[in-house]
């Protein structure tokens, strides 16, 4: 891996951390991710297309190694409640207070779909790639991914409704309870 | 016939509809109450669940994690780091005294990387230049949170005293990293508490970052940022 892929791979880490987060809901498992993919990424830097967005192919390493960890838990184990139960927010109280309870709320709506919505979800509206570019990093087709989207957001639509009543926070976040004065 | 189930409406949010089909669609928003309520409930959603995540974005890069990037894991085990001890930077500070904190710190720690990689470079080329280079992110990193906490005084100010629409310019010429930041408007909520909308531009060597936010005024003077949205899409770091 030349200086200069090294140097763009050390600056998108913090945006790495972000989606393994998403998928493992955990974050020192989510830094684990992180670095397995990024040694693996070193080993097969010749799979990597240079002009390419280096992000998504991450992104596709990252989400790879995640499955293949879950399966072997599975193999070994027989039970994939290891990684079901420990879907705690990596966040402290305090600094979930401080960031407002809504986006706390957000993150446990996400935290609560399955696993493959949550990826979609992560690629799309936290990383903000198009339809086309997450369904290629994640290697499957346009149906499949608008599909996932839809049941995603539907139902992180409904989980907000609930966990706010009927005031939902949505509502709130669109228009806050703050009048314009100039 | 364009019919506005919740895939359209969703493709709509997600700007993925072709410019003909998204003006079909607000077309029968316009006629259909329920609909733009969904709309809107899920820009808000969207919105949400774009910054949800961001204090991953703030915290510092686990070191293992950037010498993993960096292929400087062997058979798993990581490379020791070298410790810049405080005690350096006064021992290899200039000379005539410290101009300012900002200044003296980051020569300091320089004259400490260059001593370090010095005395460990009699033991071989590469382990010198892994030194090296490690310093070299180390000083990049420092630099980067200096400029941060200055133009986080910065956008205080311009949310304290800027009247909206006028930027306040910041610069550091060392770093070569400069910031414009605007307040776009005011609120006032329920409380008769303070919030601004600001626009942030960051300007470092090869590219701009524009991000709007939200931030509100506490009591001691302090503007707090709540929100914070990424223009380009690509959900770059901050």
């Amino acid at each position: 891996m030349d200086a200069r892929t090294q140097q763009e791979l050390v600056a998108i880490l913090p945006r790495l951390r972000r989606f393994a987060l998403g998928l493992t809901r955990n974050g020192a498992q989510a830094d684990d991710l992180v670095q397995n993919a990024c040694e693996k990424a070193i080993t097969r830097i010749d799979q990597w297309e240079p002009g390419t967005r280096l992000d998504s192919w991450m992104f596709r390493i990252i989400q790879t190694t995640h499955i293949d960890h879950i399966r072997g838990q599975k193999r070994r184990d027989g039970y994939l409640e290891v990684i079901e139960s420990q879907g705690e927010p990596a966040f402290d109280g305090e600094r979930a207070a401080e960031a407002s309870m809504t986006l706390d709320a957000v993150r446990r709506a996400i935290y609560n779909l399955p696993d493959e919505q949550r990826a979609v979800v992560m690629l799309v509206s936290v990383e903000g790639l198009s339809y086309k570019e997450a369904a290629e990093t994640l290697e499957i087709p346009m149906g499949t991914l608008t599909s996932r989207l839809v049941r995603a957001r539907t139902a992180l639509a409904r989980m907000m409704n609930e966990m706010n009543g009927s005031d939902s926070a949505a509502d709130e976040a669109a228009s806050p309870t703050l009048k314009e004065v100039q | 016939m364009l019919t506005l189930d919740e895939g359209t409406l969703i493709a709509y949010v997600d700007g993925e509809l072709d410019t003909q089909t998204a003006r079909e669609v607000e077309d029968k928003l316009a006629k259909d109450e329920n609909a733009r309520k969904y709309v809107e409930h899920l820009r808000a959603l969207a919105a949400l669940t774009r910054v949800a995540f961001n204090d991953t974005l703030h915290e510092a890069v686990p070191q293992r994690l950037k010498d993993a990037a960096l292929g400087r894991t062997v058979k798993g085990v990581m490379i020791p780091q070298e410790h810049v001890g405080t005690g350096n930077v006064v021992t290899f500070a200039p000379k005539g005294g410290h101009s300012s904190v900002s200044r003296a710190l980051p020569l300091g720690l320089a004259a400490a990387a260059a001593f370090a990689g010095l005395v460990l470079g009699l033991g071989g080329g590469s382990v010198y230049s892994e030194k090296s280079a490690n310093k070299a992110l180390q000083l990049a990193a420092l630099s980067l949170q200096q400029d941060q906490t200055a133009m986080n005084q910065a956008l205080n100010q311009a949310l304290e005293v800027n009247v909206s629409g006028n930027a306040l310019t910041w610069t550091n010429p060392d770093t070569g990293r400069s910031a414009a930041f605007t307040p776009v408007r005011t609120y006032q909520d329920k409380s008769g508490q303070f919030c601004r909308e600001y626009r942030k531009d960051i300007k470092s060597a090869d590219q701009t970052d524009t991000t709007f936010g939200l931030a509100c005024r506490d009591e001691s003077g302090t503007w707090k940022t709540r929100y914070l949205i990424l223009e380009d899409g690509s959900g770059r770091a901050l």
